[in-house]
C-alpha cells in the first residue's frame, strides 16, 4: 500500500504523538489530549473561523457501494458487455426510457441515475447535488477494513480520524453543547481519537428518566465514583479513557432529554429504517441549536458479491440500500429546508466493484466509486477528475483491467469539504491532513 | 475443596441450604456450588479501606482465573475465593483452570507443548443441570415445515439458548472458546434466516474448540451459515465470486499486518482461492451440511500461497487444500495468537508472549488446547500487572452481571440491550466480528446501555424483571441478603463487594455506598422494609462504578 508525502514535519509530529499513546497502552482518550495539547502539536493555528453555525455530515456507505450502477454510464455500449441488461439475465441498468427500472437521464451527460435513487434526482436538477463518480485513492488494497481506515484516518497510519483532528485542530467558533456526534451504536473511525466524541442512536430511548426518585442520588453517586482520580482507581492502562466517559455519557444523555422527541417538518418523510430514523434524528438535533458542527451517520449492505440485482423488478441487494440512502439523505434536505445552507453532507464509500460482474450476478471489490455532496455552497454536477471518465469501460481503460479507476483522490474531497465550508487555514487543513498536497476538485460554488 | 472452605454446620451454611431448595432452575443452576464443591459462606465483612485502591488482594489469582477463564464467577465461587489466602488460591485456580481444559487437576501441567505428540485425553465436564435446561429452552422452537425431524429456532431464540448456555454452564473455558470462534468466523443470521443453520455451525465449534485450528476453519468454511454468507454457495467456475477467499484470508487465517497490507497474501492468491472453493454449496433442502457440485468446479491446477494445487477430477479437496496451506502459514500463528492474548490476557500483549504463543501453534500443529495452556500457564497471564485490566465485552458484561450476582430473569431485557448496543449474537453484519479491544467499540452509547442494565438489575421500575436468589426472596435485595444471614452494613458491603470487585474499595467509594445504605433513616437493619430502596440503590451504584467494567 502506497502512502504519499509521509514525510511532513506534521505528520511525523502526530506519529510521534500516537506511539506515545500506544506505549502508554491507550486508545481514543482525553488523557492524551491533555499529555499532548494541540497548540503544542500544531503551533501558530491562530485563524479566521467561518465554521459558526455549521454542519458537517459525513454518511458513510460501508461495504463498497458499486458507483457504476449508481451513476451508470448507459451511452458507452461495453457498460452493456460487462453487465448484460437486467433484461438479458445481467445486472445492467436499462437505458432512460426503456420502461420498468429505468435509470434516470442526467442530461447531457450521457449517465442515468440507478432508479432507485430517484430521491435525489430533483436535487441534481437544481444543481445541488454534486457527484463524484471515481473517488478513490491510489494504493487500495481492496480490503473493507483497511481501505476504510484509509478513508476515515485521511492516511492508514494515523490512529485518529480526520473529523477528530479537525475537532482539535480547529476551535468551536461559539459555545456548543454537542459539537460532535456519532449518530449510532458505534463511533466511526473518522471521528475517533484525542477527542472525546459521544455516540448514540434512537433518541427517544437516550434517557435515565424512569429512575424515577432513584435518579438524583445515583446520578450523583455516579459522578461522584467517576470523579476520583483515575490513576487511583483503576488498573486498567486506559483507566483515564474509562473514568472520561462516565459524566460525558450523562452530560449528553440530559442534552438530548432536553431537546424532546424529532418532529420532522416540510412535509419530508423518512424512510422507515434505522438509517432514516438516524437521519431525521440528526436533523432535529441540528435544529434544536446544540452547536453540532460534525456528524457521522453509518449505512450497510453494500457489499454487493450476489445477487446485485438492477432497477424495478430486477431490484435486489443494491436497490434497496440505495432507496433507504437516498430517501433518507432527501428527507434530512427536505426537513432541514433553508437551514441546509449551512449544512454539507457528503457520502463517502471505501471502494466501488469490479466492472465486470461476476457469475453470481453480482460484483467484487474494486476501486472508484461514486460519493455525494449537497448543501451549503456545493455546485452540483458530475465530478470525473482531471483524467475524465473513459470513454469506453474496455479493460484497457480500467485499472488493472477490472476496476474504475480512482480519478478523484479523497483528500482533496476532504479539502474542498474544509476549506470551503469550514473555511479551515492553511495551516489548519495541514493539520486535519498531515502531508497532503491539497489539490482542489472545485465542488463548490 | 471442602477442606479448604472450612465446616459446613454453620447458620450461615444452613441459610444458604435452604435458599437452594427454593430455586426456580435459572438461578438454581447458577448459585448452585458444582457437585464437588462445598457450599461457601458469605463473603467476610468489609471496612471501609483509609484511602485510594488497594494493592491487589493476596487471593487476586483466583478471581482473575474467573474473570479471564470464564464469564465470571458465581456467588459461590466468589464467596468460596474470599476466603482463601494467596497459597489456596493459586492451587485453587489451577485446578479449575485445569478441569476447563479437560485435563486432570491432580497432574502437574503438561510439558509437551512444542510438539505435536498429543496431550492426555479430555476430561469431561459433567454437567446435567446445563443440558437439562437447553433441553428444555428448545420447547419452543419451531419444526420446519418440509422435515419434521428438524428444529429451527429464530434469532431471539439462537440468542437466548447462547446466553442461557454462557451464564449457566459449568463448561466456562469452553463457552469462552465457542464464542471466540463464531465470532472469529462470524456470520450474520441476516444474511440467510436458517436459524438451523447458525445453531448447527455453533453446536460444531462447541465439538472441536480445542481441537487443531484447522479443525475449526473447515468446519466454519463449509458450514452452512458461511458459505451462504460470503457467497461459497454461489462461487461458480465461470466468474468466480471471491468473497469468501478474500476473507478467509485476510480475517479468518494469515490476516493483515500493522500498516494494513496482507500478511502473505496477494489479490492473485485470492482469485486463485475463489477458483478452488468453486463447487462448494449447501445441501438441497432445509438441513445444515455440505455438497459438492463438480459440473460447477473450475478446473486446472492453482496456484494459492505459492503451492500449487491439482486434483484429479476437482472435488472438494482443492477448497480443503487452500485452507490446509492458509491454516499452516506463520502468520496465521501470529494473527491467532494475538487475537487469544487480547482475548485472555492484556489489550496490549507482550511480544514475548504472542512469540511463544505463536510457536506453540506452529509446533503443536494448530492444537488449540495447547496453545491455551500456553496462555494460562505464562508469565503474562500470572503478571498482577493484567490483573483486572480487561474491559469486559458487552457479552462479557450482560453474563457477567447474571453470574456474579446469581440473577435470573426473563433474560430478554438484557439479551435485547446487546443488540441495542451493537453486539448482539449472530447479527454482526461485517465478517470481522466483533472487536475484543475496547479501544473499539467502548463509547458512551455502550456505556449508557451498560449503566442502564446496572440499574435495571436493580431499580424497581426501570424495567426490572430481575430477581435475586429464590422465589422465596420475591425479587427483593434485601430479603436476600437477610437469608444469607448478612446483618450489618459491613456485612452487607463485604458481600456485594466480592461479588462485584473482589472487594476492591476505595474509601470514597466506600463513603458513597455507606450514605446510600443509610439514606432511610434509622438504624441499618435488614428486618425492615424501610431498607429497601437504600440497598437497591446501593447496589446500583456499586454495579455502575466503571471498575465493574473491567475483568
Amino acid at each position: 500500500m502506497e502512502h504519499c508525502h509521509c514525510c511532513s514535519s506534521a505528520f511525523q509530529k502526530v506519529s510521534r504523538r500516537t506511539v506515545l499513546k500506544r506505549a502508554a497502552g491507550l486508545a481514543a482518550t482525553a488523557f492524551a489530549a491533555n499529555m499532548f495539547p494541540l497548540d503544542f502539536l500544531f503551533p501558530g493555528t491562530a485563524r479566521a473561523a467561518t465554521n459558526a453555525g455549521k454542519t458537517l455530515i459525513v454518511v458513510f456507505q460501508r461495504g463498497g457501494n458499486d458507483g457504476l450502477n449508481t451513476i451508470v454510464p448507459y451511452t458507452d455500449p461495453q457498460y452493456y458487455v460487462v453487465r448484460p441488461r437486467s433484461t438479458n439475465g445481467g445486472i445492467g441498468i436499462l437505458p432512460p426510457g426503456s420502461g420498468d427500472g429505468s435509470g434516470i437521464d442526467l442530461p447531457g451527460t450521457g449517465f442515468a441515475m440507478h432508479p432507485s435513487i430517484q430521491a435525489l434526482a430533483p436535487l441534481f436538477t437544481n444543481n445541488r447535488l454534486a457527484i463524484v463518480t471515481a473517488a478513490g485513492f491510489a494504493g487500495s488494497t481492496q480490503s473493507h477494513f483497511t481501505d476504510q481506515d484509509t478513508i476515515e484516518h485521511g492516511f492508514f497510519q494515523l490512529r485518529d480520524g480526520w473529523l477528530n483532528r479537525y475537532l482539535g485542530a480547529v476551535p468551536a467558533a461559539g459555545t456548543s453543547t454537542l459539537r460532535a456526534a456519532a449518530i449510532g451504536d458505534d463511533v466511526a473511525k473518522a471521528l475517533r481519537g484525542a477527542v472525546l466524541v459521544p455516540s448514540m442512536t434512537d433518541l427517544a430511548s437516550v434517557s435515565f428518566s424512569r429512575l424515577g426518585s432513584s435518579k438524583v442520588m445515583l446520578d450523583s453517586n455516579f459522578r461522584a465514583i467517576y470523579a476520583q482520580d483515575p490513576a487511583s482507581t483503576s488498573t486498567n492502562p486506559a483507566g483515564s479513557a474509562v473514568h472520561a466517559l462516565g459524566p460525558e455519557m450523562l452530560n449528553r444523555v440530559a442534552a438530548i432529554e432536553g431537546i424532546g422527541p424529532a418532529s420532522p417538518q416540510n412535509g419530508a418523510v423518512y424512510p422507515n429504517t434505522t438509517f432514516g430514523r438516524e437521519m431525521r434524528d440528526l436533523a432535529h438535533i441540528i435544529r434544536s441549536g446544540l452547536g453540532l458542527e460534525v456528524a457521522t451517520v453509518d449505512i450497510g449492505g453494500w457489499d454487493t458479491h450476489d445477487d446485485q440485482g438492477a432497477g424495478g423488478s430486477a431490484a435486489n441487494r443494491q436497490a434497496g440500500r440505495l432507496a433507504d440512502f437516498a430517501g433518507g439523505i432527501r428527507a434530512l434536505v427536505d426537513d432541514l429546508g433553508p437551514l441546509m445552507d449551512n449544512v454539507v453532507l457528503l457520502t463517502c464509500t471505501e471502494f466501488g466493484r469490479t466492472v465486470r460482474q461476476n457469475a453470481s450476478r453480482g460484483t467484487d471489490h474494486g476501486k472508484g466509486s461514486t460519493w455525494f455532496l449537497v448543501g451549503g455552497t456545493v455546485k452540483g454536477g458530475l465530478y470525473h477528475g482531471a483524467a475524465g471518465w473513459p470513454a469506453s469501460l474496455v479493460d484497457a481503460n480500467l485499472d488493472s483491467g477490472r476496476y474504475i479507476r480512482a480519478t478523484v483522490e479523497f483528500r482533496d474531497i476532504f479539502g474542498d469539504v474544509l476549506t470551503r465550508h469550514f473555511g479551515t487555514s492553511v495551516a489548519e487543513l495541514n493539520a486535519v491532513l498531515p502531508g497532503h498536497t491539497y489539490s482542489p476538485v472545485g465542488l463548490f460554488t | 475443596m471442602g477442606s479448604i472452605l472450612g465446616g459446613s454446620s454453620t447458620p450461615t451454611t444452613k441459610n444458604v441450604q435452604r435458599l437452594l431448595k427454593e430455586m426456580p432452575g435459572l438461578s438454581r443452576i447458577i448459585i448452585t456450588p458444582m457437585p464437588v464443591e462445598a457450599v461457601a459462606p458469605p463473603a467476610p465483612p468489609l471496612a471501609s479501606p483509609v484511602s485510594g485502591l488497594p494493592a491487589a488482594p493476596a487471593n487476586w489469582f483466583a478471581y482473575h482465573v474467573l474473570n479471564r477463564a470464564a464469564f465470571g464467577g458465581t456467588p459461590n465461587q466468589l464467596n468460596a475465593v474470599s476466603h482463601m489466602n494467596a497459597v489456596q488460591a493459586n492451587a485453587w485456580a489451577d485446578r479449575y483452570l485445569k478441569e476447563q481444559l479437560g485435563l486432570d487437576p491432580n497432574l502437574p501441567w503438561p510439558t509437551n507443548l512444542h510438539a505435536t505428540s498429543p496431550l492426555p485425553a479430555a476430561i469431561p465436564i459433567i454437567d446435567s443441570d446445563t443440558d437439562l435446561l437447553l433441553s428444555q429452552d428448545k420447547a419452543d422452537w419451531s419444526v420446519h415445515q418440509e422435515d419434521s425431524s428438524l428444529l429451527v429456532p429464530n434469532l431471539n431464540q439462537l440468542q437466548d439458548h447462547d446466553l442461557i448456555r454462557k451464564m449457566h454452564s459449568r463448561r466456562q473455558l469452553l463457552e469462552k472458546m465457542v464464542y471466540f470462534w463464531d465470532n472469529h468466523f462470524n456470520t450474520d443470521y441476516r444474511s440467510h434466516f436458517a436459524g438451523q443453520y447458525e445453531f448447527f455451525e455453533n453446536e460444531a465449534f462447541r465439538a472441536k474448540a480445542f481441537d487443531r485450528f484447522i479443525d475449526l476453519l473447515l468446519t466454519s468454511g463449509k458450514s452452512p451459515a458461511m458459505m451462504v454468507y460470503l457467497n461459497t454457495d454461489v462461487n461458480v467456475k465461470e466468474n468466480p465470486n471471491e468473497n469468501y477467499a478474500r476473507e478467509v484470508l485476510e480475517l479468518h487465517t494469515l490476516g493483515v499486518d500493522d500498516q494494513g497490507n496482507p500478511a502473505g497474501y496477494t489479490q492473485t492468491d485470492i482469485v486463485n482461492a475463489a477458483k478452488a472453493f468453486t463447487g462448494w454449496d449447501t445441501p438441497n433442502g432445509p438441513q445444515p451440511g455440505f455438497r459438492f457440485v463438480s459440473s460447477r468446479h473450475s478446473p486446472g491446477s492453482k496456484q494459492v500461497l505459492g503451492q500449487s494445487i491439482s486434483f484429479d477430477g476437482g472435488g472438494p479437496g482443492e477448497g480443503e487444500r487452500v485452507l490446509q496451506i492458509a491454516a499452516a502459514h506463520p502468520s496465521t500463528a501470529r494473527h491467532l495468537a494475538k487475537k487469544l492474548c487480547e482475548y485472555f490476557v492484556s489489550e496490549m500483549p507482550s511480544d514475548a508472549l504472542m512469540t511463544e504463543v505463536a510457536s506453540v501453534f506452529s509446533d503443536s500443529g494448530g492444537d488449540i488446547r495447547k496453545v491455551l495452556i500456553a496462555i494460562f500457564t505464562s508469565p503474562d497471564f500470572r503478571d498482577v500487572r493484567n490483573y483486572r485490566t480487561l474491559v469486559k465485552t458487552p457479552l462479557e458484561f450482560v453474563v457477567g452481571l447474571h453470574r456474579n450476582l446469581g440473577v435470573w430473569s426473563s433474560r430478554d431485557p438484557f439479551r435485547s440491550r446487546l443488540t441495542r448496543i451493537g453486539q448482539g449474537l449472530y447479527e454482526m453484519p461485517p465478517p470481522t466480528g466483533y472487536k475484543e479491544k475496547s479501544d473499539h467499540w467502548l463509547n458512551t452509547h455502550v456505556l449508557f446501555h451498560e449503566v442502564g442494565m446496572a440499574y435495571e438489575a436493580t431499580i424497581p421500575g426501570f424495567g426490572s424483571t430481575v430477581r435475586y436468589g429464590s422465589d422465596a426472596t420475591n425479587g427483593l435485595t434485601r430479603v436476600w441478603l437477610k437469608n444469607l444471614g448478612l446483618k450489618t452494613e459491613q456485612d452487607v458491603l463485604g458481600f456485594l463487594l466480592n461479588l462485584t470487585m473482589d472487594r476492591q474499595v476505595t474509601a470514597t467509594e466506600y463513603q458513597v455506598y455507606l450514605t446510600t445504605l443509610r439514606s432511610g433513616g434509622g438504624t441499618f437493619n435488614l428486618d425492615t422494609s424501610s431498607v429497601e430502596t437504600p440497598l437497591d440503590r446501593t447496589l446500583a451504584s456499586i454495579l455502575a462504578n466503571p471498575r465493574y467494567l473491567y475483568q
